[in-house]
């Protein structure tokens, strides 16, 4: 079938095709399919009725963010004040990012209608069947079918993730933080402002920025590599032969994925307290006079995080390795074994190569998910313990991820908050793209040999 | 004729065995502990001790080692001279013991020794001579060798140590639940008295707790959360993996950008729109976003999908099925595990999700989820009063999770290197 | 200056929405509720109130009372767990969602009336100045408009046990320390990397917050010597080995089995306490500390329990009579009675039952020393560096070597605003 643009419709179509471009579906219904076509212009109508009553307000009110605060009038009568409520920022920028992400929805239906219709147009041309409504409905269940099945995720995607997703990043464009609260405040578009405040050397908060960065990647890298080295030792250990009652010991450390983080990490975190249960039988038992400060001083707290990260990350990988074990072909071990490699030479040749080709992009994946880990932070130290260096309630543990959590709960600096978020992304964007591409590389090679 | 003994045997490492067997009692007469000024080995603190007002059990321990050790260099000599497979596993056993001792030794003599007032100072782990040390090396050296004669795997050592650092987290909640004592911070691990009272409040105790609402809450988001985005997931895959259509690979670069950004960063959005919908601070919101995400999470299943053979889906076609009876009929079937693995993490999610839940539900306690009550149950102002019933609480929603994981733990491995695979 | 402002901002509100009356179809004032309504054909109102967990069947019965004595409204009442220290980030998370009447303490007003989310308490304004103490009507004022009705102070001070110390001893925080209760017992215990505590030993050296009346956004005296006194005597108490911090309720759980001789808390611990102790325990003001010289009463910040209405409430009138009722003396009496809440209405403090409570007592002898908090919403960026200067020295990352400079850093944190 020949592709069919939206602008080489319009110079090929019919009259009807032309005027579909304004009365949507005119096309389709001319030549019979009359359910597709009034859809079409039931859609058009819809917009062009929400845009005249709200919409264009809306597009209004996301340039200005607002005009008119809020206000108080002093009523006599009863002797209390009237709230004259003013614009609300926050819901005009929302109100106008869902009206932009509707109206670019609109727009690609607008585009599918001139092809549809320009579609059927040819077929009646050329003779063939055109389908009709009970033919478009079958084809969903066949060729189609990825139509039915990608629908409801498309508009929860579109409506859940990525309408609120643009909304958070022209949040970074403002200044919606703690002095510019609404309903009382309005905020305001300040362009790259926020952004100069983070990355610049001179204030508070790229004073906190620029560590915090640092200890996300150094936590990101470590956490990471520390899981993966160690989960795979553990897994081919409990893997080798001699070793008996193999699901049992993988029981065991399953454990700790099992029972839901956020239960684990709290009882973790009061056990390390300083009167926690491991401090009082450290000294119970003459290891220390005076309890360790596990999570109390930033250096300590760093490396414990690390640890009992070790406790709940390397079950996962375990789990995952011990499934690519099974997958390794036997042959390559018996082959190897009849030249006499040794069990340190046959992990070097071939597990860990095979290991490593199969999971590098569950090591990129982990290592984003690492820079993003918010739990084993939150719930270990709350990023603390915090420090006088540190923007507002930023401690010594905090990743980008929960600083940016802290901005917006407990700060309400959400322009910073959103601009933190931007930078993760690219952080995390950048790594994997490096990462993918060289591993592709390597894939090729694979290829060769 | 050594032939006949020593099968099942790997004599190379018996020289090892009797070196760190002798090594052991040897240390018996280097120093072992710093007694006011001067050092005293394990020979020489023994009469002290026997004669000291301490536990029997304590003195059995401290007289074991060095009758062990003697043992232990006996039947040394003798694994050395006539290596027998016997010979060796009972060596591996009398190791195993003495060093079990040794490193009980090292936790238990503070309290033993301090009791008994048989030191001149407080004792404290820095007071151990080089002599011990060198007995709990040599006690693990001699383990080590042991099993490697008898061909046992020595890896059971480390499992099992291993094993009682994962464990012990666990048991604290698990002794916890059962603490008959109240309160956040005790000083001992094992709990004074036992109760069941700690499961029973969580029922009863209404006024604050309502962890039976909390789980049927729980409950409820978990069972529709895992069949919504099963089924999601599997559609989403499915369209991804086994057909073609323009803009396909387009749609999978998109949903890889978009779950760069931190999820949580855009939560107060949602709330609003939830708000707008008019359903913010229900269940239903809860069930309604975490249903509208899950296509994000399709690459796992779609790495399966990729497994199965192209060919089979097109003879299918050319017999005439449709795509969706390709779907229904074919890779649905054959997708056992990653389908298991799929309900399984959708089901558990819920159970331990914090963050989301509480930026959700507000102040609308009676939605409150299990995660958030017991969560709002350990806030400093009442953790102390109710840190048992958290425990039991905690207990209570891991124990059906971990019988789930441990009976479909097979599917889970299978699921998840499908996933890799990718 | 500030007043001015006010004035001029409202001016300028008055005139935008004469403006927008006129103009535009978007007049969103709220037309109050209670003009119209009267006994005879009853205005149907709903709210939804925040309240703590023990006062919970309290406030139901409050409200079927205020049912009753408002034939006018027809109400319609939802009631919901929201301890004081919970509502104001609720508040802020969703106005739309939140209680029309909701208890939070004093010292977060300045913030949400900066943040445009409480009413101005008016109704009946007159009556409200003759019932309360002028400190709490000042806590819960801002510009000189009122913005919540204080129903009971919300502070901390000291209980002791009788067996450790006695009445004596516990006037002076370095006679306590000093003596000598035994091997695992602790003498004192406070929570210094808390920074609603901490501010007592800089207040007791003299510096101040905010200028002398806590109004200056600018002014910070922590760093000077008196400062650098306060924080060395601070560093020197958290390193005796009788001094334990408290962290997660330790301290509490010490105090019940009789090894610690004081903690500082507030009534909310004392039926704990009580129950635990009865007799031995004993409670009373602050001690005294000698720093650099002087000796005077620890001061900690002066703040209160309120009952405030969201600005954007369906029926202002009505949520406004609600909270003062709440808060009014027979209620307060009732709060007492229940649940030993110290009341803030003057007719109450001759109450001879209410006084012979140990720890009112104790709460209202240490009104006496404490400082108004400052009521200016720079005090928000106090709450966070003040937090790290405790955490800090608890830790022992700060000492005396590095104490200036995080005075230093501390004060330039608390006295600017992040961005210009």
């Amino acid at each position: 079938m020949k592709k069919i643009t939206f602008i080489k419709a319009f110079r090929e179509g019919d009259i009807f095709s032309k005027i579909s471009y304004l009365i949507w579906g005119l096309s389709n219904m001319v030549r019979g399919q009359i359910v597709k076509g009034l859809a079409f212009l039931a859609i058009e109508i819809t917009y062009i009725i929400f845009m005249i009553t709200s919409g264009v307000n809306h597009i209004e009110n996301l340039l200005t963010l607002g005009t008119q605060e809020q206000g108080m009038v002093f009523n006599e009568e009863i002797g209390i004040y009237e709230i004259a409520q003013g614009d609300n920022s926050m819901l005009f920028l929302l109100y106008g990012v869902a009206t932009i992400v509707y109206s670019l929805v609109v727009i690609a239906v607008w585009i599918i209608s001139v092809g549809s219709g320009e579609r059927a147009r040819i077929a009646k041309e050329n003779g063939h069947h055109v389908p009709g409504f009970v033919d478009e409905c079958k084809a969903l269940l066949d060729k189609k079918i990825y139509r039915t099945f990608l629908a409801i995720p498309f508009v929860g995607i579109l409506v859940f993730t990525i309408t609120p997703l643009i909304y958070m990043i022209l949040m970074a464009f403002t200044n919606y933080d703690a002095n510019h609260q609404p309903p009382g405040n309005l905020f305001k578009w300040v362009g790259l402002e926020t952004f100069r405040q983070i990355l610049s050397a001179n204030n508070n908060i790229s004073a906190t920025f620029w560590p915090v960065l640092g200890w996300t990647l150094v936590w990101g890298v470590i956490a990471t590599f520390s899981c993966y080295f160690l989960g795979m030792f553990l897994a081919i250990l409990i893997n080798s032969d001699g070793i008996r009652g193999k699901k049992i010991w993988r029981t065991i450390f399953m454990l700790t994925m099992a029972i839901p983080a956020f239960v684990s990490l709290l009882v973790v975190s009061t056990m390390l307290g300083s009167n926690g249960i491991i401090n009082v039988l450290l000294q119970k038992w003459g290891f220390t006079t005076q309890a360790l400060p596990f999570l109390t001083n930033g250096t300590w707290a760093k490396v414990t995080i690390i640890i009992v990260n070790l406790w709940i990350g390397i079950p996962a990988t375990m789990l995952m390795v011990t499934g690519i074990l099974m997958n390794i072909p036997k042959e390559l071990y018996e082959s190897a074994k009849i030249d006499g490699a040794g069990p340190v030479k046959t992990f070097t040749k071939i597990t860990f190569p095979y290991m490593l080709f199969i999971t590098t992009p569950y090591l990129i994946t982990n290592l984003i998910g690492n820079f993003n880990n918010f739990g084993v932070i939150y719930f270990m130290t709350g990023g603390g313990p915090s420090t006088l260096d540190y923007y507002k309630g930023a401690g010594k543990t905090d990743l980008l991820v929960t600083w940016l959590y802290k901005l917006t709960k407990d700060n309400n600096d959400f322009n910073y908050a959103a601009a933190l978020g931007i930078i993760i992304f690219v952080l995390s964007a950048t790594i994997s793209l490096i990462t993918y591409s060289r591993s592709k590389a390597i894939k090729d090679e694979e290829g060769f040999q | 004729m050594n032939t006949n003994h020593t099968i099942g045997m790997n004599i190379g490492y018996r020289k090892g065995t009797l070196v760190s067997g002798l090594l052991f009692f040897v240390a018996l007469f280097l120093p072992f502990i710093k007694d006011g000024d001067h050092n005293r080995n394990m020979v020489g603190l023994l009469p002290k001790l026997l004669t000291a007002d301490m536990r029997v059990t304590g003195k059995i321990l401290y007289l074991a080692i060095p009758v062990l050790a003697l043992v232990l260099l006996g039947v040394g000599i003798a694994l050395f001279m006539r290596p027998s497979r016997k010979m060796a596993i009972c060596y591996s056993i009398v190791a195993a013991l003495e060093t079990a001792l040794t490193v009980f030794t090292l936790f238990s003599s503070k309290s033993l020794l301090d009791k008994a007032h048989v030191l001149e100072h407080k004792f404290m782990v820095s007071h151990f001579g080089f002599g011990f040390w060198i007995m709990l090396v040599c006690g693990f050296v001699t383990l080590f060798c042991a099993m490697r004669t008898a061909k046992v795997h020595p890896g059971y050592i480390l499992l099992t140590i291993l094993s009682v650092i994962w464990l012990f987290p666990i048991t604290w909640i698990i002794l916890t639940a059962f603490r008959a004592e109240s309160g956040y911070y005790v000083g001992y691990f094992f709990p004074k008295g036992l109760t069941f009272n700690n499961f029973v409040q969580l029922f009863s105790d209404t006024s604050l707790i309502h962890f039976g609402k909390w789980w049927t809450n729980t409950l409820l988001v978990a069972t529709c959360n895992c069949i919504l985005t099963s089924l999601i997931v599997l559609m989403t895959a499915f369209s991804l993996s086994k057909t073609r259509f323009g803009g396909r690979m387009m749609l999978m670069k998109i949903m890889l950008i978009i779950g760069m950004f931190p999820g949580f960063m855009s939560m107060v959005a949602v709330y609003n729109i939830l708000k707008g919908i008019g359903i913010a601070q229900t269940l239903g919101a809860l069930i309604l976003v975490n249903a509208a995400g899950a296509a994000m999470g399709y690459y796992i299943v779609k790495g399966f999908f990729d497994t199965i053979p192209k060919s089979l889906d097109e003879a299918a076609l050319l017999d005439g099925a449709t795509k969706w009876q390709v779907f229904t009929k074919i890779t649905i079937p054959m997708s056992k595990p990653v389908i298991i693995y799929t309900v399984l993490t959708s089901f558990i999610g819920p159970w331990g999700d914090y963050i989301f839940p509480s930026m959700m539900l507000g102040d609308n306690q009676s939605q409150y989820t299990v995660a958030l009550g017991l969560n709002w149950l350990t806030d400093f102002r009442r953790i102390d009063a109710y840190y048992t019933q958290f425990a039991a609480g905690a207990l209570l929603i891991s124990l059906p999770i971990v019988i789930l994981f441990v009976a479909l733990q097979r599917f889970y491995v299978e699921g998840m290197s499908g996933a890799v695979k990718g | 200056m500030r007043k001015r402002l006010l004035a001029l901002t409202m001016m300028s509100a008055l005139t935008v929405t004469a403006f927008a009356g006129c103009g535009s179809d978007k007049s969103n004032t709220q037309k109050p509720a209670g003009n119209a309504a009267s006994a005879e054909n009853p205005q149907a109102v709903s709210l939804k109130l925040w309240t703590s967990e023990e006062d919970y069947e309290l406030t139901e019965d409050m409200c079927a009372r205020f049912d009753e004595a408002h034939p006018e409204y027809k109400c319609d009442f939802e009631i919901t767990i929201i301890n004081v220290d919970e509502s104001v980030e609720q508040l802020e998370t969703d106005p739309d969602n939140a209680a029309d009447v909701f208890i939070m303490p004093s010292g977060s007003i300045p913030q949400l009336v900066e943040e445009g989310l409480v009413y101005p308490i008016t109704y009946d304004a007159d009556t409200l100045k003759g019932l309360y103490s002028e400190g709490a009507l000042d806590a819960c004022s801002m510009n000189g408009e009122l913005y919540g009705v204080p129903f009971t102070p919300n502070s901390w001070f000291m209980f002791y046990n009788k067996k450790l110390f006695n009445a004596e001893e516990v006037k002076s925080l370095e006679t306590m320390m000093a003596k000598d209760l035994g091997d695992d017992t602790y003498n004192f215990a406070c929570s210094l990397s808390n920074s609603w505590y901490i501010e007592a030993w800089f207040y007791a050296a003299g510096c101040t917050l905010f200028g002398e009346d806590g109004t200056t956004p600018d002014d910070c005296t922590w760093n000077n010597a008196n400062g650098l006194a306060a924080g060395e005597y601070i560093i020197d108490l958290v390193n005796n080995p009788k001094y334990i911090e408290d962290k997660d309720g330790i301290a509490g759980s010490l105090m019940k089995e009789g090894k610690l001789g004081a903690i500082c808390t507030g009534t909310w611990g004392y039926p704990e306490l009580l129950e635990a102790l009865g007799d031995d325990l004993g409670a009373v003001a602050l001690p005294t500390v000698e720093i650099a010289g002087k000796t005077a009463n620890l001061s900690n910040f002066a703040d209160y329990k309120c009952f405030a209405v969201k600005s954007n409430t369906s029926a202002p009138l009505a949520a406004q009579q609600l909270a003062e009722f709440f808060a009014n003396e027979e209620n307060q009496l009732l709060r007492y009675q229940k649940n030993s809440t110290p009341p803030t209405a003057l007719s109450l403090t001759d109450n001879a039952d209410i006084m012979s409570d140990i720890s009112t007592c104790a709460l209202l002898a240490q009104t006496e020393f404490a400082t108004p908090q400052p009521a200016i919403s720079q005090i928000n960026a106090y709450w966070t560096p003040a937090e790290a200067l405790g955490t800090g020295i608890v830790n022992g990352e700060i000492t005396k070597a590095n104490l200036q400079e995080s005075l230093d850093s501390l004060v330039q944190s608390v006295t600017t605003k992040a961005f210009e």
